[in-house]
Formats: structure tokens, C-alpha cells, sequence
């Protein structure tokens, strides 16, 4: 018969132990981003895979996200006549909270899954245990590229999806509901903060980080051949995407909380 | 002159080394045989530092190879070389990246020599300049363990060890493998250590063989003696009988 509290203790030290073993995994990994040796072919790979070949789907994401908010809040606020929000309500949900996300979303799944399977495969291959036999550490050839180009990559795309993001709303406002052309933009710009976007620039780095973090560590420590690697994969994208949610509250409350 | 001196390693309650004692000479070649679980793997990977054992000491020239971490590692394991069972080829490089791997690591060559210097490599192991600028994943095994030898011996290391160097080839690839790494030893004048469990192979390849059994060394000496050497256990294997010291799992007799 199961004890609940062994039960209990046991996923509780899981817990922290997980906790602690990523910990572990992310100092490794940031700390020999900032020592020699470093491997500038790979920080430019990851560089381009990240900030470059993301392009394409963050930009279709934000692009239909600021369009359909832009219908969406006409439709809403002409309940109650407040129909010239719109411009206001897409620059600022775009910018603070849709762009991050959904670009941290979108790029957990198209580059968090691609870093755990290939991370995976070179462990179950001994290709990681190759790197040590050729004197090179792991952390400095295949975590620190994928961690920096993470935190300062995701930024870059974040800022291209909150243009593209407003001028989904502004098309929509625009050539659909029958906005002026020159209101909703300097609407626009007038109801934009710094902090606005800076924030969402902060949250896109967070992501960019626990992207990268997640699926090198998923990668990493994966066992067990193929299957292993797929459940490598599979982790690296769920727990990407739930940290991304917990920390989107509390970037938010650390910006906007007075 | 690598020495090894009562090598322990448990997992849990699985004691897969019980206390190897070993002692190679600079230039000789020693081939580690034994049966699947028989911690020919381990030993060698607690040669490398991938497994840190429980007990013992391994020593390369008096210098020590146990609990290296970091630098002292990375420095240790320039003076070492390993081919692996599957070559372990970085399947993100070229070919002759993979080759140079370690000079191009250490800066000692620029990417031109480096090139240069990878053709040269891959001719040495019986391969065409044509497959320099290619993935590995696109090559047959055979080609990939030659370049994982080539890998091996570019940075000239005073020990090799070929971890199942046959394994996975056909009799005639195989054979050829053995044959390059007998003659890379002799050329370089390196200490290496192969594990396998292919008899052949063992006898062509070293100068002296150990059998590993239940974590022991069992039997120790030259390898033209191999096959006479007088030892049950050595003899069973070597010999492939399903009677004797080794217990062989009882089959379903086959249904007629």
C-alpha cells in the first residue's frame, strides 16, 4: 500500500531537485558564456536560427494577432461608443503583452524543440561524450551559443513583431473599419510609453532565456535512444511554454505594479 | 606506460569492476575482451573521466587520470585519442572539421591548413579527398569509423583506446578497420587499448589481451595465445561453448 506522505516527500524533493539541477544547468551554461573558450561559429549559427529563420512565423503570428484585435475591440467598444480606442488598445497589447508571448510561444516550438532533439540526439550518440575526449566542454560549445543568441535574439524579434504587430491593427483600422489614416497612427504613437515597449523587449529576453534553458537541458540529459529524445522534445516545448505563462505575470507586475 | 591499480565501480548494487589491476607498456597494444555487462565499457570510460570510479588509480606516464576536472581534463585529454563504438562523428561539421576538430579547437592550424591537414588524415585511413566537405550522416558506417580514426589520431595522442572498433561492420570492412589500427599504432609508437568482444578481431589488433569477467581480470597474456590459453572461462568464450564456467541463459528449445 502507498504511504501519501512518502508520496508527497518524494514528488517534493522531485520538485526541488529538479529545480535545483536546473539551476545548476543554467549558471553552467551562462558562466561559460562569459569565459574563453568561445566558439563564435555556433554563437552566429544560433544567432541566425533564432533572430533570422524565427522571422518568418513571429511576424505571421503578430501580424493576424494585431488585425484580429483590432476587430475585435471595435467590435466590443462600439457597445458602448469607445470605438476610437481601438488604435490605443492594439499598440498597447501588442507591445506589453502579445508580441512577447506569442513569440515566445511560437519559438518554443519551432526552436526549443529542434534544440532539445539535436542536444538529444549528440547525447544518446556519444557525440557529446566526443566534445570532452576533444578537450571541449559541452557548456562552452553547445549551451552558452544557444543561451546568448536566446536572450539577445528573442528582443530583435519581438521589437520587428510589434511593428508588424500594429500595422496588422492599423490595416484592419484603416482599410476595413474606415479609420483616418493619419489619427491612428499619431493615436498610436501618443499613447505608446517607453516603458511599454521596453517592457515587452524584457519579457522577450526572459523567454528567449527560459526557451534556450529549457531546451538544452531537456536535450542534455536525455536517456535512452530515440524515445528518450522524443520525450526531450516533447518536455522542452511543455516547460517552455508554461514558464513563459508564469513568468509573463511576473515581468508584468515588476513593470506595471506602482 | 598506462597503469591501472584496483579500478571499483558500482552502480547501486551492481559492482561492475571488482578491482582491476592492468599495466600496458608505452607502444604496446592490449585488447580488453569479455562479454556484454562485463565493464570493458565502464573501464574504458573511466579511463576517459566519463565515469569517476569508487576506487583505484589510473595512471598515464605517473601522471593521474582520476577525478580530473576542468583544464586539468581538457589537458589530460589532449594526450588521449578514442574512437567510438559508433564514431560519435559532430554531425553539425564537415568531415574535415570533424578530423581537425582538435587542432582547429586549439588554434594550432588555420581553417586553410587545417583542410590541408584533414585530406592528408583521411587519406592515411584509406579515404578520398571528395568526402572532406560532406556530413558525416550522409556516409556509410565504414567510412564513419575511419573518420572517427582519422578524428583519433589527428592530434597524435600518446594513448588511443577503439572502443568495439568492429562492431556493426561486415567480416571485410571489419577487417580492414583492424588492419588501420594496427598499422596506426605501430606508426605513431602509441599505447592503446581496445575492448571488443570479437575474437578475431582481438587477436589481429593487440599485442596482449585481458578477459574481463564478472568485473576481474580472468586471464591476462600475449595474444597469439589466446586461443590456447588454458583458462575456462578465456576458453568458453574464445570458443563460443555453451557449457562451462560462463552461465548461458537456457533457450525455448525450437519448435519443429
Amino acid at each position: 500500500m502507498i504511504n501519501p506522505f512518502a508520496f508527497v516527500g518524494r514528488v517534493v524533493l522531485d520538485f526541488f531537485q529538479t529545480i535545483g539541477s536546473v539551476a545548476v544547468f543554467a549558471f553552467m551554461g551562462l558562466s561559460h558564456a562569459v569565459r574563453p573558450p568561445f566558439f563564435w561559429r555556433n554563437y552566429m549559427r544560433h544567432f541566425i536560427e533564432i533572430g533570422y529563420l524565427s522571422l518568418p512565423v513571429v511576424a505571421l503570428t503578430t501580424l493576424f494577432s494585431g488585425m484580429v484585435l483590432a476587430l475585435q475591440s471595435y467590435s466590443g467598444f462600439s457597445r458602448f461608443s469607445a470605438e476610437g480606442a481601438v488604435a490605443m488598445v492594439v499598440a498597447l497589447s501588442i507591445t506589453r503583452e502579445l508580441a512577447p508571448v506569442l513569440a515566445g510561444l511560437m519559438v518554443a516550438g519551432r526552436i526549443g524543440a529542434a534544440m532539445a532533439a539535436e542536444i538529444g540526439t549528440m547525447r544518446v550518440t556519444e557525440q557529446i561524450d566526443a566534445l570532452e575526449a576533444l578537450s571541449t566542454n559541452p557548456y562552452s560549445y553547445l549551451v552558452a551559443p544557444r543561451l546568448i543568441a536566446g536572450i539577445l535574439m528573442m528582443p530583435f524579434l519581438v521589437a520587428v513583431g510589434d511593428i508588424i504587430g500594429v500595422m496588422g491593427g492599423y490595416i484592419v483600422g484603416v482599410y476595413k473599419l474606415g479609420f483616418n489614416s493619419a489619427a491612428y497612427l499619431q493615436q498610436t504613437w501618443d499613447v505608446l510609453e517607453t516603458e511599454d515597449v521596453v517592457s515587452g523587449l524584457v519579457k522577450a529576453a526572459v523567454y528567449g532565456f527560459i526557451v534556450t534553458l529549457m531546451g538544452c537541458y531537456h536535450g542534455y540529459r536525455s536517456t535512452g535512444g530515440a524515445q528518450g529524445v522524443g520525450r526531450a522534445t516533447t518536455q522542452a516545448v511543455v516547460s517552455s511554454a508554461i514558464l513563459i505563462l508564469i513568468a509573463n505575470y511576473f515581468v508584468t507586475e515588476l513593470f506595471f505594479t506602482k | 606506460m598506462l597503469k591501472i591499480q584496483g579500478l571499483t565501480k558500482s552502480f547501486g548494487d551492481n559492482h561492475v569492476l571488482r578491482g582491476i589491476d592492468l599495466e600496458i607498456e608505452r607502444g604496446d597494444s592490449l585488447v580488453i575482451l569479455g562479454g556484454s555487462g562485463s565493464g570493458k565499457s565502464v573501464t574504458l570510460k573511466c579511463i576517459m573521466g566519463f565515469i569517476h570510479p569508487d576506487a583505484g588509480t589510473i595512471t598515464l606516464d605517473g601522471d593521474n587520470l582520476v577525478g580530473l576536472e576542468g583544464r586539468a581534463r581538457s589537458a589530460m585529454n589532449q594526450r588521449v585519442g578514442m574512437l567510438f563504438q559508433h564514431a560519435a562523428l559532430l554531425d553539425s561539421l564537415p568531415v574535415w572539421e570533424n578530423v581537425m576538430f582538435a587542432p582547429l579547437r586549439f588554434g594550432r592550424v588555420s581553417r586553410r591548413e587545417a583542410r590541408k591537414a584533414a585530406v592528408g588524415w583521411l587519406e592515411r585511413v584509406g579515404l578520398d579527398e571528395a568526402i572532406a566537405g560532406i556530413l558525416p550522416g550522409e556516409l556509410a558506417t565504414g567510412a564513419q569509423k575511419r573518420i572517427g580514426l582519422a578524428r583519433a589520431i589527428a592530434a597524435e595522442p600518446e594513448l588511443l583506446l577503439f572502443d568495439e572498433p568492429t562492431t556493426g561492420l561486415d567480416a571485410l570492412v571489419g577487417r580492414q578497420i583492424d588492419a588501420l589500427i594496427r598499422s596506426t599504432i605501430t606508426d605513431m609508437g602509441a599505447t592503446a587499448i581496445t575492448i571488443t568482444h570479437d575474437i578475431d578481431s582481438a587477436r589481429r589488433v593487440g599485442d596482449h589481451v585481458a578477459m574481463l569477467y564478472q568485473g576481474q581480470i580472468a586471464w591476462s597474456g600475449p595474444a597469439a595465445n589466446l586461443m590456447q590459453s588454458g583458462d575456462p572461462v578465456v576458453d568458453q568464450f574464445v570458443h563460443g561453448r555453451l557449457t562451462g564456467p560462463i552461465p548461458v541463459p537456457a533457450l525455448p528449445e525450437a519448435r519443429a
